[in-house]
């Protein structure tokens, strides 16, 4: 039965005679007393699983960030090396093209260069007397044949570039690709007053490397030395041989690059320039050819100060 | 005796031009535009030449089929390839089949002239040692 106590509480009562005894027995019981341990329980359950839930969503946060991450870097890898493909489909073609050009040009232009010479030959003092044209006709045909060699020189470089599209590893002198590679930013360097220093040492180790593929590393670091530099600036190339490697550093005194941006400058389609102005892939490009060479591309840049690129190839001796 | 030059090239005004310049520089040359032709010219004056100067790309018979004939008939003559064509494949076929040297064109013919008169002393060199 359920009945109040003095002090008002509501409490269950339940009463029986003891058989043996004239005695009544009378059991009280408060009505919440059972539901205590219970609620108890409930909340240590209900905190279990709060701290189960946090700890399982805390490892499949923790879990999905480092797959999502690692999908992501391996997205990028993808991404560089299917540009690098793709850049060096391009080269190839582009080397074939220019193989191509360049034979349908040399016959041409070694008749041109030998009926040149061929009127130089013929003239003499009598032609040079009869006429008061006749030193300019000379002059001329000696200028027809100056434009022929050095349109010669345009081709046998083409023809080189398309030779050394094909991946190929031999000895090379890593000095030898720097000035090829000077020499193709020279022109515009000159247009612009940017003073290209050399300070290649003529002692370093001939190496076995990929000859093209060191000239592209080359000329993506100078041309875009050369997008850096403000005009009459300078660009400083310098080769030397240290303990395992030679290295080569290209300097330029121009904009550097802001240190917010360091971690990104091999990001493939990562770019400071102008839209259309760069693809954003040289440099990822040629982290990934010097790494495939063995070697390693870093660099170190202050902005307003400039930015040194550091090439780094395994050494091997002759 | 001046050294006897056949040139071997289907340019015309590069083979008039380079022949004569050669004979203004004292030696004797010949010029014709295919390889048959230069073929025929060595079977009837087997004598008559020291250096062939030949091109590469020819119709008929081609360069590096010429050169083979002519260092089969006449393996004494010298070729030296002149060829606006600069294959490193081609190049290395040329020196495997015997040629002196591979000269890629447009070359000034003083170079050429040097490269004839090296062909000359190795010749020389090749008689004594024989």
């Amino acid at each position: 039965m359920s009945r109040r106590t003095t002090d008002g509480r509501r409490i269950l009562t339940a009463f029986a005679w003891l058989t043996t005894k004239d005695w009544l027995l009378v059991i009280d019981r408060d009505p919440t007393e059972p539901a205590t341990p219970l609620r108890e329980a409930r909340r240590i359950e209900l905190a279990a699983l709060l701290i189960a839930s946090l700890l399982v969503g805390g490892a499949v946060v923790f879990h999905t960030r480092q797959l999502v991450a690692r999908l992501a870097a391996e997205d990028r890898s993808r991404v560089a090396a299917e540009a690098q493909l793709a850049h060096s489909a391009r080269l190839v073609s582009l080397g074939r093209m220019a193989a191509g050009v360049a034979h349908e040009i040399n016959n041409p232009l070694a008749a041109i260069g030998e009926l040149a010479g061929l009127m130089e030959d013929l003239i003499d003092d009598q032609f040079l007397a009869s006429s008061p044209h006749a030193r300019l006709f000379q002059d001329n045909v000696r200028k027809i044949q100056q434009h022929v060699d050095r349109t010669r020189g345009i081709t046998h470089r083409m023809l080189g570039f398309a030779r050394r599209m094909e991946p190929h590893q031999d000895m090379v002198n890593v000095n030898d690709i720097a000035n090829e590679a000077l020499s193709f930013i020279e022109r515009e360097a000159s247009f612009r007053q940017v003073e290209l220093i050399r300070q290649l040492d003529a002692d370093l180790p001939m190496i076995k490397s990929d000859r093209a593929q060191l000239q592209q590393v080359f000329l993506n670091l100078l041309n875009n030395a050369l997008d850096a530099v403000e005009d009459g600036g300078r660009i400083m190339v310098t080769s030397r041989a240290v303990a395992d490697s030679v290295l080569v550093m290209v300097e330029d005194d121009g904009c550097g690059i802001p240190e917010e941006l360091h971690d990104r400058i091999f990001d493939p389609f990562f770019t400071t320039k102008a839209p259309g102005e760069g693809s954003g892939l040289g440099l990822s490009i040629c982290h990934t050819i010097m790494k495939g060479l063995g070697g390693s591309l870093s660099f170190d840049s202050a902005p307003g100060e400039g930015t040194v690129f550091r090439v780094r190839l395994p050494r091997t001796p002759v | 005796m001046a050294l006897r030059v056949l040139v071997v090239d289907d340019e015309e005004d590069f083979l008039r031009s380079i022949v004569m310049r050669i004979e203004l520089r004292g030696y004797e040359a010949h010029g014709v535009t295919s390889g048959d032709e230069a073929l025929q010219y060595l079977k009837e004056n087997p004598a008559a030449v020291d250096v062939v100067l030949l091109d590469i790309k020819m119709p008929g018979l081609g360069g590096l089929e010429t050169l083979r004939e002519i260092k089969s008939c006449c393996p004494s003559i010298e070729v030296i390839v002149v060829t606006g064509h600069a294959s490193q494949e081609f190049s290395r076929r040329g020196r495997e089949l015997g040629a002196f040297d591979y000269l890629i064109k447009p070359i000034r013919l003083e170079a050429i002239l040097e490269r004839i008169e090296a062909a000359r002393r190795h010749h020389r060199g090749a008689d004594a040692d024989g």
